[in-house]
C-alpha cells in the first residue's frame, strides 16, 4: 500500500502566501467593490486552505488550488449580497434602450467600437472596472457569479434562488447597461 | 424593417437571444433567426460583437502585474493562521 503525501508544513504553506497572494488579491480587486473585503476573501481562503490542507494531497498546483478556494469565497460574497434585501429596491429602469415596438431606441443603436491604437486593451479595462461600479449591485452579483465560471448556472440559480430566466434576464440587461457605458466613455475619448 | 421585425426577431429579442447563447444552445429556429437579424441589422451584429469583447474583458480581470507590494497583507494572513493554531 502507497504510503499517504505528507501534508504541507507550515513553513512551506508561508511560502505559498508569498507567492500567490499578490496574484490572488489583484484577482479579488477586481471582482468586488471594497479593496478591504478583497484582502478578507483573500485571507479567508488562506485560512480555508490551512484548514483543509490535508484535501490538497498534492492533486494539483497550490495556485489552481487557492485560486479555487478564494473563488468559492468570492461567490459567497456575491450571493449575500445578492441576497440582501437592502439592495434589491435599486433596480434601474432599462426600457428605455427600446422602443415601444421594440427597436434600439434612438440615440443608443449599438454603432461598432474602433478596437485598434495602443493601449486600447488597457483603457477598455478601465471603462469596464468604472462601468461595473455603476450597476445595481445584483446586477453585479449576476455578472460575477457567471464569470467565476466554478460553478454553471444551475447551481448559481439555485444560490441565488432564482429561476434560469431570471438570471440570463439579469446577466442580459447588465451587458447591455455596461455596453452603453463604455461605449459613451469610447466616444467621449475620440473628441 | 415591419418585414424583418414579424420574421426575424425584434432587436430586443435578438439582443436577449445574444446574451441566452452563452448559458444554453439555442432552439434551432431561434438560432436561425438571429443569424438572419445580424446579416440584416448592423445594430445588433455591432451589439454582439461589443458584447464578446464584454465578456473577455471581464474574464481577463486581475490577470496584469502591479508593482504594490503585498507584504503587509500576506504578514497579516499568516498571523491570522498562527492565531488558529
Amino acid at each position: 500500500m502507497p504510503s499517504a503525501l505528507p501534508t504541507v508544513d507550515k513553513r512551506e504553506f508561508n511560502d505559498w502566501v508569498h507567492a500567490h497572494t499578490g496574484d490572488l488579491l489583484r484577482y479579488a480587486k477586481s471582482r468586488v467593490r471594497e479593496e478591504d473585503v478583497a484582502e478578507d476573501l483573500v485571507q479567508l481562503a488562506f485560512i480555508a486552505a490551512w484548514e483543509g490542507r490535508k484535501k490538497f494531497a498534492q492533486q494539483s498546483s497550490p495556485r489552481t488550488w487557492l485560486f479555487s478556494i478564494l473563488k468559492n469565497k468570492i461567490a459567497d460574497h456575491w450571493r449575500k449580497a445578492y441576497r440582501d434585501p437592502v439592495v434589491h429596491g435599486l433596480e434601474p429602469v432599462d426600457a428605455a434602450f427600446f422602443t415601444g415596438d421594440d427597436r434600439w431606441a434612438p440615440g443608443h443603436i449599438p454603432v461598432e467600437w474602433g478596437l485598434d491604437g495602443p493601449d486600447r486593451e488597457e483603457q477598455m479595462q478601465r471603462f469596464l472596472t468604472d462601468c461595473l461600479e455603476k450597476l445595481p449591485t445584483h446586477w453585479r452579483a449576476a455578472v460575477e457569479m457567471k464569470y467565476l465560471k466554478e460553478k454553471n448556472a444551475e447551481a448559481i440559480c439555485q444560490e441565488l434562488g432564482i429561476t434560469a430566466t431570471n438570471y440570463w434576464q439579469q446577466v442580459h440587461r447588465a451587458k447591455v447597461q455596461l455596453r452603453e457605458c463604455i461605449s459613451s466613455k469610447m466616444t467621449k475619448t475620440h473628441h | 424593417m415591419g418585414l424583418m421585425h414579424t420574421l426575424l426577431l425584434s432587436c430586443r429579442k435578438a439582443a436577449e437571444l445574444i446574451e441566452r447563447r452563452s448559458f444554453a444552445p439555442l432552439p434551432a429556429v431561434e438560432s436561425v433567426q438571429l443569424w438572419m437579424h445580424t446579416r440584416i441589422c448592423a445594430g445588433c451584429k455591432a451589439f454582439q460583437h461589443q458584447s464578446e469583447v464584454i465578456d473577455t474583458l471581464l474574464e481577463q480581470r486581475g490577470n496584469g502585474v502591479d508593482a504594490v507590494s503585498t507584504a503587509p497583507v500576506e504578514q497579516r494572513i499568516i498571523a491570522a493562521i498562527d492565531d488558529k493554531n
